[in-house]
Protein backbone atom coordinates (compact mmCIF):
# COMPACT_ATOMS: atom_id res chain seq x y z
CA UNK A 1 0.00 0.00 0.00
CA UNK A 2 1.30 3.46 -0.92
CA UNK A 3 1.85 6.02 1.80
CA UNK A 4 -0.64 8.40 0.21
CA UNK A 5 -3.39 5.85 0.65
CA UNK A 6 -2.76 5.42 4.37
CA UNK A 7 -4.89 7.16 6.98
CA UNK A 8 -3.45 9.94 9.12
CA UNK A 9 -3.28 7.61 12.10
CA UNK A 10 -1.39 4.93 10.17
CA UNK A 11 1.04 7.52 8.83
CA UNK A 12 1.70 8.84 12.30
CA UNK A 13 2.27 5.31 13.59
CA UNK A 14 4.71 4.67 10.73
CA UNK A 15 6.52 7.87 11.54
CA UNK A 16 6.68 6.89 15.18
CA UNK A 17 8.25 3.60 14.10
CA UNK A 18 10.92 5.39 12.06
CA UNK A 19 9.47 6.20 8.64
CA UNK A 20 10.46 9.77 7.74
CA UNK A 21 8.57 9.48 4.43
CA UNK A 22 5.33 8.96 6.36
CA UNK A 23 5.86 12.29 8.06
CA UNK A 24 6.38 14.01 4.70
CA UNK A 25 2.97 12.82 3.52
CA UNK A 26 1.32 13.74 6.80
CA UNK A 27 2.85 17.20 6.77
CA UNK A 28 1.81 17.83 3.18
CA UNK A 29 -1.77 16.89 4.07
CA UNK A 30 -2.15 19.16 7.06
CA UNK A 31 0.30 22.01 6.70
CA UNK A 32 -2.12 24.34 4.83
CA UNK A 33 -5.10 23.83 7.11
CA UNK A 34 -3.11 24.12 10.29
CA UNK A 35 -1.20 27.13 9.10
CA UNK A 36 -4.40 28.96 8.12
CA UNK A 37 -6.03 28.02 11.41
CA UNK A 38 -3.13 29.53 13.32
CA UNK A 39 -2.93 32.47 10.98
CA UNK A 40 -6.63 33.36 11.33
CA UNK A 41 -6.50 32.90 15.05
CA UNK A 42 -3.64 35.37 15.14
CA UNK A 43 -5.51 37.89 13.03
CA UNK A 44 -3.36 37.11 9.98
CA UNK A 45 -0.02 37.94 11.59
CA UNK A 46 2.20 35.80 9.37
CA UNK A 47 5.45 36.05 11.35
CA UNK A 48 3.90 34.91 14.60
CA UNK A 49 1.72 32.38 12.81
CA UNK A 50 4.79 30.81 11.21
CA UNK A 51 6.57 30.67 14.57
CA UNK A 52 3.62 29.08 16.34
CA UNK A 53 2.97 26.75 13.41
CA UNK A 54 6.56 25.51 13.64
CA UNK A 55 6.24 25.09 17.41
CA UNK A 56 3.18 22.90 16.97
CA UNK A 57 4.92 20.57 14.55
CA UNK A 58 8.02 20.43 16.71
CA UNK A 59 5.86 19.44 19.64
CA UNK A 60 4.31 16.72 17.52
CA UNK A 61 7.75 15.44 16.43
CA UNK A 62 8.94 15.32 20.03
CA UNK A 63 5.80 13.56 21.20
CA UNK A 64 5.81 10.98 18.39
CA UNK A 65 7.07 8.10 20.55
CA UNK A 66 4.11 8.46 22.91
CA UNK A 67 1.53 8.59 20.12
CA UNK A 68 -1.32 6.10 20.45
CA UNK A 69 -3.91 5.81 17.69
CA UNK A 70 -6.76 6.03 20.19
CA UNK A 71 -7.95 9.45 18.96
CA UNK A 72 -8.21 10.96 15.50
CA UNK A 73 -4.89 12.41 14.38
CA UNK A 74 -6.46 15.72 13.30
CA UNK A 75 -8.03 16.17 16.71
CA UNK A 76 -4.64 15.64 18.36
CA UNK A 77 -2.86 18.00 15.95
CA UNK A 78 -5.38 20.81 16.39
CA UNK A 79 -5.45 20.25 20.11
CA UNK A 80 -1.69 20.89 20.17
CA UNK A 81 -2.22 24.02 18.07
CA UNK A 82 -5.07 25.24 20.28
CA UNK A 83 -2.94 24.83 23.40
CA UNK A 84 -0.06 26.68 21.79
CA UNK A 85 -2.37 29.54 20.83
CA UNK A 86 -3.80 29.72 24.33
CA UNK A 87 -0.25 29.96 25.67
CA UNK A 88 0.46 32.69 23.21
CA UNK A 89 -2.64 34.68 24.03
CA UNK A 90 -1.73 34.53 27.65
CA UNK A 91 1.54 36.24 26.95
CA UNK A 92 1.83 40.00 26.83
CA UNK A 93 2.96 39.93 23.23
CA UNK A 94 -0.56 39.32 22.11
CA UNK A 95 -1.95 42.67 23.20
CA UNK A 96 0.76 44.55 21.39
CA UNK A 97 0.11 42.70 18.11
CA UNK A 98 -3.65 43.12 18.45
CA UNK A 99 -3.18 46.85 18.15
CA UNK A 100 -0.73 46.50 15.28
CA UNK A 101 -3.05 44.13 13.43
CA UNK A 102 -5.91 46.53 13.34
CA UNK A 103 -3.68 49.19 11.86
CA UNK A 104 -2.04 46.94 9.26
CA UNK A 105 -5.21 45.20 7.98
CA UNK A 106 -6.94 48.47 7.42
CA UNK A 107 -3.92 49.76 5.55
CA UNK A 108 -3.65 46.52 3.52
CA UNK A 109 -7.30 46.67 2.47
CA UNK A 110 -6.94 50.27 1.40
CA UNK A 111 -3.71 49.53 -0.52
CA UNK A 112 -5.13 46.52 -2.33
CA UNK A 113 -8.25 48.41 -3.24
CA UNK A 114 -6.23 51.23 -4.74
CA UNK A 115 -3.87 48.83 -6.57
CA UNK A 116 -6.66 46.64 -7.87
CA UNK A 117 -8.68 49.54 -9.12
CA UNK A 118 -5.95 50.25 -11.62
CA UNK A 119 -4.68 46.78 -12.59
CA UNK A 120 -7.57 44.26 -12.44
CA UNK A 121 -11.14 43.99 -13.75
CA UNK A 122 -13.99 45.09 -11.53
CA UNK A 123 -15.26 41.52 -10.68
CA UNK A 124 -11.93 40.35 -9.42
CA UNK A 125 -11.69 43.42 -7.33
CA UNK A 126 -15.05 42.71 -5.79
CA UNK A 127 -14.07 39.10 -5.08
CA UNK A 128 -10.89 40.17 -3.40
CA UNK A 129 -12.74 42.71 -1.36
CA UNK A 130 -15.23 40.05 -0.29
CA UNK A 131 -12.47 37.65 0.74
CA UNK A 132 -10.80 40.35 2.66
CA UNK A 133 -14.08 41.17 4.34
CA UNK A 134 -14.61 37.54 5.34
CA UNK A 135 -11.11 37.33 6.74
CA UNK A 136 -11.63 40.51 8.63
CA UNK A 137 -15.04 39.48 9.88
CA UNK A 138 -13.67 36.20 11.15
CA UNK A 139 -10.78 38.00 12.77
CA UNK A 140 -13.20 40.29 14.55
CA UNK A 141 -15.21 37.42 16.03
CA UNK A 142 -14.77 36.57 19.71
CA UNK A 143 -11.96 34.07 20.16
CA UNK A 144 -14.22 31.09 21.05
CA UNK A 145 -16.55 31.60 18.07
CA UNK A 146 -13.65 32.16 15.71
CA UNK A 147 -11.94 29.05 16.96
CA UNK A 148 -15.07 26.93 16.45
CA UNK A 149 -15.63 28.23 12.91
CA UNK A 150 -11.98 27.79 11.91
CA UNK A 151 -11.80 24.27 13.28
CA UNK A 152 -14.88 23.43 11.25
CA UNK A 153 -13.57 25.06 8.10
CA UNK A 154 -9.87 24.25 8.18
CA UNK A 155 -9.76 20.93 9.96
CA UNK A 156 -13.26 19.75 8.96
CA UNK A 157 -13.83 18.54 12.50
CA UNK A 158 -17.20 17.42 13.79
CA UNK A 159 -18.92 19.14 16.72
CA UNK A 160 -17.68 16.46 19.11
CA UNK A 161 -14.13 16.78 17.84
CA UNK A 162 -14.20 20.58 18.12
CA UNK A 163 -15.49 20.12 21.66
CA UNK A 164 -12.57 17.78 22.36
CA UNK A 165 -10.00 20.22 20.96
CA UNK A 166 -11.32 23.28 22.74
CA UNK A 167 -12.15 21.46 25.96
CA UNK A 168 -15.85 22.32 26.11
CA UNK A 169 -19.00 20.27 25.62
CA UNK A 170 -20.75 19.66 22.31
CA UNK A 171 -23.70 21.99 23.01
CA UNK A 172 -21.37 24.87 23.75
CA UNK A 173 -19.62 24.32 20.42
CA UNK A 174 -22.96 24.27 18.67
CA UNK A 175 -24.05 27.60 20.18
CA UNK A 176 -20.66 29.17 19.46
CA UNK A 177 -20.96 28.21 15.81
CA UNK A 178 -24.49 29.53 15.63
CA UNK A 179 -23.58 32.87 17.21
CA UNK A 180 -20.50 33.12 15.03
CA UNK A 181 -22.48 32.68 11.84
CA UNK A 182 -25.09 35.15 13.10
CA UNK A 183 -22.42 37.76 13.62
CA UNK A 184 -21.10 37.11 10.13
CA UNK A 185 -24.54 37.52 8.55
CA UNK A 186 -23.89 41.21 8.02
CA UNK A 187 -21.14 40.29 5.60
CA UNK A 188 -22.71 37.08 4.29
CA UNK A 189 -26.01 38.63 3.09
CA UNK A 190 -24.49 40.81 0.38
CA UNK A 191 -22.35 37.79 -0.61
CA UNK A 192 -25.46 35.63 -0.89
CA UNK A 193 -26.92 38.02 -3.47
CA UNK A 194 -23.62 38.01 -5.40
CA UNK A 195 -23.32 34.20 -5.43
CA UNK B 1 -28.72 21.43 15.13
CA UNK B 2 -26.20 18.73 14.27
CA UNK B 3 -22.98 19.10 12.31
CA UNK B 4 -24.82 18.09 9.14
CA UNK B 5 -27.56 20.62 9.84
CA UNK B 6 -24.88 23.28 10.01
CA UNK B 7 -23.66 22.13 6.63
CA UNK B 8 -27.18 22.62 5.20
CA UNK B 9 -27.49 26.12 6.64
CA UNK B 10 -27.44 28.61 3.78
CA UNK B 11 -25.29 31.18 5.56
CA UNK B 12 -22.85 28.53 6.58
CA UNK B 13 -22.71 27.18 3.01
CA UNK B 14 -21.88 30.63 1.67
CA UNK B 15 -19.27 31.12 4.35
CA UNK B 16 -17.79 27.74 3.53
CA UNK B 17 -17.63 28.42 -0.22
CA UNK B 18 -16.16 31.85 0.13
CA UNK B 19 -13.76 30.84 2.86
CA UNK B 20 -12.47 27.86 0.88
CA UNK B 21 -12.02 30.06 -2.21
CA UNK B 22 -9.65 32.35 -0.42
CA UNK B 23 -8.05 29.75 1.85
CA UNK B 24 -4.85 29.43 -0.12
CA UNK B 25 -2.24 30.60 2.34
CA UNK B 26 0.59 28.20 2.98
CA UNK B 27 3.44 28.32 5.46
CA UNK B 28 6.71 29.82 4.24
CA UNK B 29 9.01 27.36 2.52
CA UNK B 30 11.74 28.01 5.07
CA UNK B 31 9.37 26.82 7.81
CA UNK B 32 8.50 23.74 5.74
CA UNK B 33 12.18 22.96 5.35
CA UNK B 34 12.85 23.47 9.06
CA UNK B 35 10.02 21.19 10.13
CA UNK B 36 10.83 18.43 7.65
CA UNK B 37 14.50 18.58 8.55
CA UNK B 38 13.68 18.32 12.25
CA UNK B 39 11.36 15.37 11.60
CA UNK B 40 13.97 13.51 9.58
CA UNK B 41 16.72 14.27 12.06
CA UNK B 42 14.59 12.91 14.90
CA UNK B 43 14.07 9.64 13.03
CA UNK B 44 17.77 9.30 12.24
CA UNK B 45 18.77 10.09 15.81
CA UNK B 46 16.36 7.47 17.09
CA UNK B 47 17.74 4.91 14.63
CA UNK B 48 21.27 5.95 15.56
CA UNK B 49 20.65 5.41 19.27
CA UNK B 50 19.29 1.92 18.59
CA UNK B 51 22.19 1.17 16.23
CA UNK B 52 24.72 2.41 18.78
CA UNK B 53 23.21 0.25 21.47
CA UNK B 54 23.53 -2.76 19.18
CA UNK B 55 27.01 -1.83 18.01
CA UNK B 56 28.21 -1.43 21.63
CA UNK B 57 27.45 -5.08 22.27
CA UNK B 58 29.06 -6.10 18.96
CA UNK B 59 32.15 -4.01 19.73
CA UNK B 60 32.51 -5.61 23.13
CA UNK B 61 32.40 -9.05 21.57
CA UNK B 62 34.91 -7.98 18.93
CA UNK B 63 37.26 -6.52 21.54
CA UNK B 64 37.15 -9.69 23.63
CA UNK B 65 36.66 -12.57 21.20
CA UNK B 66 36.83 -15.13 24.02
CA UNK B 67 33.52 -13.87 25.48
CA UNK B 68 31.37 -15.97 23.21
CA UNK B 69 33.10 -19.39 23.38
CA UNK B 70 33.72 -18.86 27.08
CA UNK B 71 30.05 -18.26 27.74
CA UNK B 72 29.10 -21.34 25.69
CA UNK B 73 31.56 -23.49 27.63
CA UNK B 74 30.27 -22.12 30.92
CA UNK B 75 26.69 -22.96 29.95
CA UNK B 76 27.63 -26.52 28.95
CA UNK B 77 29.66 -27.12 32.13
CA UNK B 78 26.93 -25.79 34.39
CA UNK B 79 24.20 -27.82 32.71
CA UNK B 80 26.32 -30.98 32.77
CA UNK B 81 27.12 -30.55 36.44
CA UNK B 82 23.44 -30.08 37.25
CA UNK B 83 22.56 -33.24 35.29
CA UNK B 84 25.32 -35.22 37.05
CA UNK B 85 24.22 -33.91 40.40
CA UNK B 86 20.64 -34.90 39.69
CA UNK B 87 21.64 -38.32 38.47
CA UNK B 88 24.11 -39.37 41.15
CA UNK B 89 23.47 -37.39 44.30
CA UNK B 90 20.48 -38.86 46.17
CA UNK B 91 20.36 -35.89 48.56
CA UNK B 92 19.94 -33.55 45.64
CA UNK B 93 16.64 -35.19 44.71
CA UNK B 94 13.48 -34.17 46.52
CA UNK B 95 12.31 -36.53 49.30
CA UNK B 96 9.10 -37.38 47.46
CA UNK B 97 11.00 -38.94 44.57
CA UNK B 98 10.48 -42.71 44.43
CA UNK B 99 11.77 -43.83 41.07
CA UNK B 100 12.90 -47.49 40.98
CA UNK B 101 15.84 -46.68 38.74
CA UNK B 102 17.04 -44.10 41.18
CA UNK B 103 16.74 -46.54 44.10
CA UNK B 104 18.80 -49.12 42.26
CA UNK B 105 21.41 -46.54 41.30
CA UNK B 106 21.68 -45.19 44.83
CA UNK B 107 22.00 -48.72 46.18
CA UNK B 108 24.80 -49.38 43.74
CA UNK B 109 26.47 -46.22 44.91
CA UNK B 110 26.07 -47.18 48.55
CA UNK B 111 27.63 -50.54 47.73
CA UNK B 112 30.52 -48.77 46.02
CA UNK B 113 30.99 -46.46 48.99
CA UNK B 114 30.93 -49.37 51.39
CA UNK B 115 33.43 -51.24 49.25
CA UNK B 116 35.64 -48.16 49.22
CA UNK B 117 35.52 -47.87 53.02
CA UNK B 118 36.01 -51.33 54.55
CA UNK B 119 34.59 -50.87 58.02
CA UNK B 120 34.57 -54.58 58.70
CA UNK B 121 37.82 -56.56 58.40
CA UNK B 122 38.02 -59.51 56.03
CA UNK B 123 37.61 -62.38 58.55
CA UNK B 124 34.67 -60.56 60.09
CA UNK B 125 33.20 -60.15 56.66
CA UNK B 126 33.62 -63.82 56.02
CA UNK B 127 32.01 -64.54 59.32
CA UNK B 128 29.05 -62.27 58.70
CA UNK B 129 28.65 -63.77 55.25
CA UNK B 130 28.61 -67.27 56.70
CA UNK B 131 26.14 -66.18 59.34
CA UNK B 132 23.91 -64.62 56.73
CA UNK B 133 24.06 -67.74 54.55
CA UNK B 134 23.19 -69.93 57.51
CA UNK B 135 20.21 -67.74 58.39
CA UNK B 136 19.13 -67.70 54.79
CA UNK B 137 19.28 -71.48 54.43
CA UNK B 138 17.34 -71.80 57.69
CA UNK B 139 14.71 -69.41 56.39
CA UNK B 140 14.52 -71.19 53.05
CA UNK B 141 13.99 -74.47 54.85
CA UNK B 142 11.20 -73.00 56.94
CA UNK B 143 9.63 -71.00 54.14
CA UNK B 144 7.57 -73.67 52.25
CA UNK B 145 6.13 -74.88 55.51
CA UNK B 146 5.25 -71.34 56.62
CA UNK B 147 3.81 -70.46 53.25
CA UNK B 148 1.60 -73.55 53.36
CA UNK B 149 0.44 -72.61 56.85
CA UNK B 150 -0.33 -69.08 55.81
CA UNK B 151 -2.25 -70.31 52.79
CA UNK B 152 -4.24 -72.63 54.99
CA UNK B 153 -5.13 -69.76 57.28
CA UNK B 154 -6.21 -67.65 54.36
CA UNK B 155 -8.46 -70.41 53.07
CA UNK B 156 -10.21 -71.09 56.38
CA UNK B 157 -12.68 -68.25 57.20
CA UNK B 158 -12.46 -68.64 60.98
CA UNK B 159 -8.72 -68.48 61.24
CA UNK B 160 -8.21 -64.82 60.35
CA UNK B 161 -9.89 -63.08 63.24
CA UNK B 162 -11.57 -65.74 65.22
CA UNK B 163 -12.36 -64.64 68.76
CA UNK B 164 -12.17 -68.24 69.94
CA UNK B 165 -8.43 -68.52 69.24
CA UNK B 166 -6.55 -68.77 72.48
CA UNK B 167 -3.91 -66.28 73.54
CA UNK B 168 -1.11 -68.83 73.20
CA UNK B 169 -2.27 -69.70 69.69
CA UNK B 170 -2.41 -66.02 68.77
CA UNK B 171 1.16 -65.45 69.91
CA UNK B 172 2.19 -68.58 68.00
CA UNK B 173 0.52 -67.20 64.87
CA UNK B 174 2.23 -63.88 65.31
CA UNK B 175 5.60 -65.58 65.60
CA UNK B 176 4.88 -67.66 62.51
CA UNK B 177 3.87 -64.62 60.48
CA UNK B 178 6.95 -62.74 61.66
CA UNK B 179 9.13 -65.64 60.62
CA UNK B 180 7.33 -65.82 57.27
CA UNK B 181 7.87 -62.07 56.83
CA UNK B 182 11.55 -62.49 57.60
CA UNK B 183 11.77 -65.37 55.16
CA UNK B 184 9.98 -63.41 52.47
CA UNK B 185 12.16 -60.33 52.86
CA UNK B 186 14.87 -61.69 50.65
CA UNK B 187 17.43 -59.39 49.00
CA UNK B 188 15.58 -57.64 46.21
CA UNK B 189 18.21 -56.60 43.70
CA UNK B 190 20.79 -58.83 41.98
CA UNK B 191 23.55 -56.87 43.73
CA UNK B 192 21.95 -57.57 47.09
CA UNK B 193 21.72 -61.29 46.23
CA UNK B 194 25.36 -61.44 45.20
CA UNK B 195 26.79 -59.36 48.05
CA UNK B 196 24.37 -59.68 50.95
CA UNK B 197 26.85 -58.47 53.59
CA UNK B 198 27.05 -55.14 51.79
CA UNK B 199 23.35 -54.65 52.13
CA UNK B 200 22.84 -55.45 55.76
CA UNK B 201 20.11 -53.47 57.36
CA UNK B 202 21.07 -50.78 59.80
CA UNK B 203 19.98 -52.89 62.80
CA UNK B 204 22.01 -55.84 61.55
CA UNK B 205 25.05 -53.62 61.22
CA UNK B 206 24.54 -52.46 64.78
CA UNK B 207 24.32 -56.04 65.97
CA UNK B 208 27.47 -56.93 64.06
CA UNK B 209 29.42 -54.02 65.48
CA UNK B 210 28.24 -54.93 68.99
CA UNK B 211 29.33 -58.50 68.43
CA UNK B 212 32.73 -57.36 67.24
CA UNK B 213 33.14 -55.19 70.32
CA UNK B 214 32.10 -57.98 72.67
CA UNK B 215 34.46 -60.40 70.82
CA UNK B 216 37.31 -57.95 71.25
CA UNK B 217 36.49 -57.56 74.95
CA UNK B 218 36.47 -61.29 75.39
CA UNK B 219 39.84 -61.59 73.68
CA UNK B 220 41.14 -58.80 75.90
CA UNK B 221 40.01 -60.71 79.01
CA UNK B 222 41.57 -63.89 77.64
CA UNK B 223 44.86 -62.08 77.13
CA UNK B 224 44.72 -60.72 80.67
CA UNK B 225 44.17 -64.25 82.03
CA UNK B 226 47.02 -65.51 79.88
CA UNK B 227 49.34 -62.75 81.07
CA UNK B 228 48.37 -63.43 84.72
CA UNK B 229 48.94 -67.17 84.05
CA UNK B 230 45.48 -68.12 85.34
CA UNK B 231 45.36 -71.23 83.21
CA UNK B 232 42.25 -72.84 84.67
CA UNK B 233 40.18 -69.72 84.24
CA UNK B 234 41.69 -69.23 80.79
CA UNK B 235 40.70 -72.76 79.82
CA UNK B 236 37.04 -72.18 80.82
CA UNK B 237 37.01 -68.74 79.19
CA UNK B 238 38.43 -70.12 75.95
CA UNK B 239 35.76 -72.83 75.88
CA UNK B 240 33.10 -70.18 76.41
CA UNK B 241 34.67 -68.00 73.68
CA UNK B 242 34.66 -70.90 71.23
CA UNK B 243 31.01 -71.57 72.01
CA UNK B 244 30.19 -67.96 71.24
CA UNK B 245 32.42 -67.71 68.21
CA UNK B 246 32.72 -71.11 66.53
CA UNK B 247 35.50 -71.83 64.03
CA UNK B 248 34.85 -71.17 60.36
CA UNK B 249 36.48 -73.89 58.26
CA UNK B 250 38.79 -74.61 61.22
CA UNK B 251 40.25 -71.10 61.11
CA UNK B 252 40.06 -68.19 63.57
CA UNK B 253 42.15 -65.24 62.50
CA UNK B 254 40.81 -62.98 65.23
CA UNK B 255 42.11 -64.89 68.22
CA UNK B 256 45.80 -64.16 68.99
CA UNK B 257 48.21 -66.92 67.96
CA UNK B 258 49.34 -67.70 71.52
CA UNK B 259 45.79 -68.24 72.68
CA UNK B 260 44.91 -70.28 69.59
CA UNK B 261 47.96 -72.49 70.20
CA UNK B 262 46.93 -72.96 73.81
CA UNK B 263 43.39 -73.77 72.71
CA UNK B 264 44.65 -76.39 70.24
CA UNK B 265 46.98 -77.83 72.87
CA UNK B 266 44.20 -78.11 75.45
CA UNK B 267 41.83 -79.52 72.84
CA UNK B 268 44.32 -82.29 72.07
CA UNK B 269 44.80 -82.93 75.77
CA UNK B 270 41.04 -83.11 76.30
CA UNK B 271 40.67 -85.53 73.41
CA UNK B 272 43.47 -87.79 74.67
CA UNK B 273 41.90 -87.74 78.14
CA UNK B 274 38.58 -88.73 76.61
CA UNK B 275 40.23 -91.50 74.60
CA UNK B 276 42.01 -92.81 77.70
CA UNK B 277 38.78 -92.61 79.71
CA UNK B 278 36.69 -94.46 77.12
CA UNK B 279 38.29 -97.99 77.44
CA UNK B 280 38.11 -97.67 81.25
CA UNK B 281 34.37 -97.08 80.93
CA UNK B 282 33.99 -100.03 78.52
Amino acid sequence: MKLNELSDEDLMLSYRDGSAAAFDVLYARHKGGLYRYVLRQLNNRQDIAAELFQDVWMKLINARLNYQASAKFTTWLYHLAHNRLVDYWRSEKHRKHQVEFEETTEAQVADSTIDNQHSEPHNELLQKQMHQQIKQAIAELPEEQRSAILLKEEAALSLAEIAQVTGVNRETVKSRLRYGIKRLQGILHPLRSVS
Amino acid sequence: MSSNEFDKDKDFQILHEKYQDEATELPPESIDANILQAAHRAVHEQAGIEKNLHSDVVKRFKKHPWYKPMSYVAIIVISLSVVMKLAFDPEFVEPGFNGDDFVEESQTLEADEMAAKPVVSMPEKQKSLAKFNAEKSQQQAVMPELKAKAKKRMMSPKSASSPTVSASRQSELRLESAAAGAALSEPATPMQREMPDMFLQESEQDVLSKEIISQKNQIKKLMELYENKQNEKLKIALLQYRKDYPLIDGVDNVLPKVLRDLEIKWEIERKTENVSKTPQND
